[in-house]
């Protein structure tokens, strides 16, 4: 066991030295060479207390830990963007939403169908749309050329629409990070492939992308004002009149890529493989947009690609050297600490994601789930298997949404970068809304609603129904008042900052106690332990928010 | 100082690399080999259309005259397949007397893959059957091999009688039973290795299982060449590690060039290997090198430009050295680069 613990002390702190930027290396190379160091130690170890044979057994075991469909998935939901891309696809869903602008949604309504339209597709991986969409919504400010937004409403947009992106690979049901607690969720729960996950996350996904918009609109711009470099409109300036065009196989393409999330989703054909339809319709796209094979790679973004393999190794080679073995009991210790007892160790560990956020949430979710499995009837007997959905639920948006502002490269960057505001401006609004909303929302959802279709169809469902209303109302009410009080003393400086300290703790508590209450029902000493849970991890959430930003550098 | 790596990427292009790990796949993969193969053929008959299209007529002979090769021996090996079993419709069940006593080996497809048999003959009757290969389960064959012996025939619907065992399997004796004792029957006709070839490469299970794998495997294979790909040219491997975050667009005095993000689009067009672009993009850098202050991995636009722009270059010089050499080769003269 003492393997398990060394090999386990190597991976976090490899993790966390990355974040921090001790480590200044790609987060896939450090994994590798957390792999590589860990089966070493392994084979060393290993060799003598067991035997030549032991060792020869750790590659296969490390191997073991790579699950292909999740990978494969990605990849082909990659390929069918490229395709889309290449043929046309995108430009047409631009004169889609041109027309609807002029549609009785009017813009507002438009803006809200454009935030949400990443997690609409829920594409394997957010960075997708927001590659293929965040210069038309750059398009809407002063220096894009149409004038329709202010500087601060295009920070929001885009900020909003940044969020939405990067938690769509959750609810994803096309290689998506969902799928992954959808399969262990499976052992239990017969449907639960179906998507037993993915209304959980979209749900608490919508509710805070508004509230990250309100965040941006309230807090972040009043604490870092200097940070964006975008103009707005000046006097005598014409605005420029953009009218969208696309190619008839662009809309051929978009028809192709509608039917195959269908058919994907729904399966109206039987059984067929996602990456079977993805592939299809990829090469359909191309022949039709007369487009070669390579738009079908310009699509890969290697990231996401990338970090879950290296994911999958460094957690098969914690599988291989008892390291879960020992996250498991060092939780089960924490578990045993009377203040947090298990309630508060899970409201720390559903919020590990956003508290140690990497580029990609495969990552550590790869690694992460089978111990959060592990609490359940399979092993430890911590939670039932009811309870462990709800806990999965609420683990697996804050994971999918970690992405968002990680400074190691995240998909929140992609936004900084369209905002023209420094890096960690979107910190505390991402951090903010997934730790205090989004996750007791996935949480109360699961509970009241979705375990009522997958596990009890026996169950009341109107009274889950008021009682689900309940708690969403009760989180949005809360967040909102954070976000008010928050802003009412938000500017730049260390006390307004320490403000903000307050609301996230405030708020993490009770994003604690919510789960707690999900989980183990309505008792006391649970709840108050969630709360203390929620505490602790809310401090470091809060402490990692950056206090001011560094400007750019002079220009040349 | 010299290296492969030019010829690597001049010869070993994106088209021919697929090609091969297709052809590859045909091999290894029984059950997608005519896929594969079709794969294959559609993917040269792509590239020669392409190169038509170019005004190159070099491939496009060898190309026409490979399809053509194709097309006569698929139709070959069918006219000879055509021959056994138009002798074996008019002499099923087939009868062990006409082969002469002893051993003889056939072969036929099995459930999980082909199955070999040996058929002892004597006196005009099946004495055994002996399984010498197969890979189907191992109680398939329980009940029918001792049935078998002491019958004068290869009677398929007395085998048909056994296929509550696993249907595929049954055939398949049957078949490799047929296969055995059409070798040595004096007057049968039987494949030849040609036709033989032909119907290795080409037999499939055409069923979804199969196209599934294929579909992966086909994922699988383009990633792999995508990764492969910028490792092959000099300074443009670190494209590799882009976070495709746009953390270096937002410091770029340029950031977009022609709509695209800048300078990110130029590490993706290295990531795909197209340095035409690539040397294009790279104009527009101004070689401040802020991206690569800012970039989480260290990525610099400046020096993907300048890799880029020199492996264009390169390649420039290549072409342009080819064209001279053919040039003189068919004016006999000499010419810049001969003199010097």
């Amino acid at each position: 066991m003492i393997l398990g613990y060394v090999t386990l002390t190597i991976f976090l702190a490899a993790m966390v030295l990355t974040l921090l930027r001790k480590i200044n290396l790609p987060v896939q190379t450090v994994l590798v060479l957390v792999t590589l160091v860990c089966l070493a130690i392994g084979a060393i170890v290993k060799g003598f207390t067991e035997g030549a044979a032991a060792i020869l057994t750790l590659p296969n075991e490390m191997m073991g830990g790579i699950i292909l469909h999740p990978v494969t998935a990605l990849l082909a939901g990659l390929f069918l963007a490229g395709a889309l891309n290449a043929s046309g696809g995108f430009e047409a869903f631009k004169v889609l939403i041109a027309k609807l602008q002029k549609s009785p949604l009017g813009l507002a309504g438009t803006f809200v169908v454009l935030i949400n339209f990443p997690m609409i597709t829920s594409l394997p991986c957010g960075r997708i749309m927001a590659a293929a969409l965040l210069p038309l919504l750059f398009a809407f400010g002063s220096e894009g050329g149409m004038n329709l937004l202010t500087k601060s409403q295009l920070i929001v947009l885009i900020g909003a629409f940044a969020r939405n992106a990067f938690g769509s690979c959750g609810p994803s049901p096309i290689g998506g990070v969902g799928q992954i607690g959808e399969g262990f969720l499976g052992s239990h729960f017969p449907t639960a492939a179906d998507g037993i996950l993915r209304a959980p996350q979209a749900f608490s996904l919508m509710i805070g992308t508004a509230l990250t918009a309100l965040f941006l609109k309230m807090i972040s711009r009043r604490l870092y004002p200097d940070s964006c470099s975008l103009r707005d409109k000046r006097e005598g300036e014409v605005d420029a009149i953009v009218v969208p065009q696309a190619p008839l196989a662009g809309y051929a393409s978009l028809v192709i890529f509608v039917a195959a999330l269908i058919v994907a989703i729904f399966q109206p054909f039987g059984k067929v493989p996602v990456q079977t339809v993805l592939v299809i319709a990829a090469i359909a796209i191309i022949l039709i947009g007369r487009a070669g094979i390579e738009a079908l790679m310009a699509g890969i973004i290697l990231l996401p690609v990338s970090a879950m393999v290296a994911g999958f190794m460094a957690a098969g080679a914690l599988a291989a050297t008892n390291g879960f073995d020992a996250l498991g009991q060092v939780l089960g210790l924490l578990a045993k600490v009377p203040v947090l007892g298990v309630a508060g160790m899970l409201a720390i560990f559903v919020q590990i994601q956003t508290m140690i956020p990497l580029s990609c949430s495969r990552i550590l979710t790869a690694a992460l789930v089978p111990v959060l499995f592990l609490f359940g009837p399979a092993a430890y007997g911590f939670l039932t298997w009811e309870q462990l959905a709800v806990v999965m639920a609420a683990y697996i948006i804050n994971a999918t949404t970690s992405c968002g502002p990680s400074p190691l490269g995240g998909g929140g960057m992609m936004g900084e970068g369209q905002m023209r505001v420094e890096s960690g401006y979107i910190k505390g609004a991402y951090t903010f809304t997934v730790m205090a909303a989004m996750t007791p929302l996935a949480a109360v959802y699961m509970k009241f609603l979705n375990l009522v279709n997958f596990a009890a169809p026996g169950e009341a469902l109107t009274a889950n129904i008021g009682a689900l209303g309940g708690f969403v109302v009760l989180i949005v009410a809360i967040n909102l008042l954070a976000i008010r009080l928050m802003a009412r003393l938000a500017a730049p400086g260390d006390k307004p900052y320490f403000t903000q300290v307050g609301g996230f703790l405030a708020t993490g508590m009770f994003a604690g106690m919510v789960l707690a209450l999900s989980t183990f029902g309505l008792h006391v000493i649970p709840a108050l332990q969630g709360a203390f849970g929620g505490l602790l991890a809310a401090l470091w959430i809060a402490f990692m928010v950056p206090k001011k930003l560094e400007p750019e550098p002079a220009p040349f | 100082m010299k290296t492969w790596a030019p010829l690597i990427e001049d010869r070993l292009t994106r088209g021919l690399r697929l090609a091969i790990m297709v052809g590859a796949l045909a091999l290894l993969f029984p059950r997608g080999r005519f896929y594969a193969l079709l794969a294959l053929a559609v993917l040269l008959l792509a590239h020669g259309i392409v190169h038509w299209r170019r005004g190159g007529k070099r491939y496009v002979g060898a190309i026409a005259a490979v399809t053509v090769a194709l097309f006569v021996a698929l139709v070959y090996a069918n006219v000879q397949r055509h021959k056994v079993e138009s002798y074996l419709e008019h002499h099923r069940p087939l009868a062990a007397s006409l082969a002469p006593d002893g051993v003889h080996r056939g072969a036929g497809p099995g459930n999980n893959g082909p199955l070999t048999v040996d058929v002892k003959v004597t006196d005009g009757k099946i004495e055994r059957v002996d399984l010498v290969e197969h890979r189907d389960a191992v109680y398939a064959f329980d009940d029918v091999l001792p049935a078998l012996r002491g019958r004068a025939t290869v009677d398929t619907q007395f085998l048909a009688g056994f296929v509550f065992r696993n249907e595929r399997s049954i055939v398949g004796l049957g078949a490799a039973m047929e296969d055995a004792l059409l070798k040595v029957i004096f007057d049968a006709p039987h494949l030849d290795a040609a036709s033989r070839v032909v119907f290795f490469l080409t037999s499939n299970e055409g069923g979804r299982i199969t196209i599934n794998a294929l579909a992966i495997l086909f994922i699988v294979l383009l990633a792999f060449d995508y990764t492969f790909g910028p490792t092959l040219r000099p300074g443009l491997g670190q494209s590799l590690n882009c976070y495709n975050c746009q953390a270096c667009v937002g410091v770029c005095p340029v950031k977009q060039v022609g709509g695209d993000p800048f300078p990110m689009i130029m590490v993706l067009e290295a990531r795909l290997g197209n340095v035409e672009r690539l040397a294009e993009l790279a104009k527009y850098c101004v070689g401040c090198g802020r991206c690569a202050a800012k970039c989480p991995v260290g990525n610099s636009g400046p020096s993907i430009a300048s890799a880029g722009y020199l492996v264009w270059r390169e390649r420039q010089r290549r072409e342009q050295r080819r064209r001279e050499h053919e040039l003189r080769t068919l004016t006999g003269e000499r010419t810049e680069v001969d003199r010097g």
